[in-house]
């Protein structure tokens, strides 16, 4: 038997494409396999209401595993990080600026002013880089860890 | 241990009878439970995997000549199996001391 077969089977296919990638990759086929043999039988037992019951059934599990297994991995974090660090440096910066009024530029910007400002933003840049690629590559030990 | 979430306690409890693939166990939880815990099928792979990252489920060939090659069987681990009986006996001790409270009856006996 092809699970590929009807088109609802096909969309239930489609909309697992939500699920995380290594959660897919390992069990996608075995999820559409149980889907099809289960729409199968209900459409056997009780076509109309029945159907309908069931593709709600569907729906709210596979919302729910979309959302389980997301944070089982550590994007959550990754995302919540790397969204906080840019936006408490910058914050960090605008207070500094604005308690130094030696530092703001003047009328006409100073050169050394722009670089250090670059200089900063690239240090800014490299450190939020280190953090999110160290929690990327981190991923399976935290994974681990939780389980 | 805490306590197992009502898909874990079904799904090890429908392995408890043998090993099965991922519809098999969907069915066998259905009829334990007089249909009414259905799980879904995200759901279902969800659990096994924790399931077998625990150590509590086992993947397998499936139970030899019978087996479709295209499915992918499960079975309880010895570690698994140690972890329901320690569930049922915390539920067992849960009933007996809704009892002592007139919670439900006793069981007649004879």
């Amino acid at each position: 038997m092809k699970p590929t077969a009807s088109l609802d089977t096909r969309c239930y296919q489609a909309a697992l494409y939500l699920c995380p990638p290594a959660f897919r990759r390992e069990f996608s086929p075995e999820i559409v396999r149980v889907f099809h043999e289960a729409r199968h039988d209900t459409q056997l037992a009780s076509p109309g209401a029945g159907l309908c019951a069931f593709w709600v059934r569907m729906i709210a599990d596979l919302a729910l595993t979309v959302v389980r297994q997301w944070l089982r991995t550590a994007w959550p974090f990754i995302v919540v990080i790397s969204t906080l660090y840019p936006l408490m440096a910058a914050s960090a910066i605008a207070k500094f600026w604005r308690r130094v009024p030696a530092v703001r530029p003047r009328a006409t910007p100073d050169a050394d002013v722009i670089v250090l400002a670059l200089l900063t933003a690239v240090v800014i840049v490299v450190i939020a880089a280190t953090i999110i690629f160290t929690l990327w590559f981190m991923r399976p030990l935290l994974y681990r860890r939780r389980t | 241990m805490a306590a197992l979430t009502p898909a874990v306690m079904h799904i090890l409890l429908s392995l408890a009878g043998g090993e099965r693939h991922g519809y098999a166990i969907l069915k066998e939880v259905l009829l334990q439970t007089n249909n009414q815990v259905r799980l879904g099928p995200g759901t279902l792979y969800g659990t096994l995997q924790r399931l077998m990252e625990c150590g509590w489920v086992d993947e397998t060939d499936g139970p030899g000549d019978e087996s479709d090659e295209r499915r992918r069987y499960y079975r309880l681990s010895r570690s698994g199996r140690e972890a329901l009986r320690v569930e049922v006996e915390r539920l067992e001790a849960l009933i007996r001391g809704a009892r002592a409270r007139g919670i439900v009856p006793r069981p007649s006996r004879g």
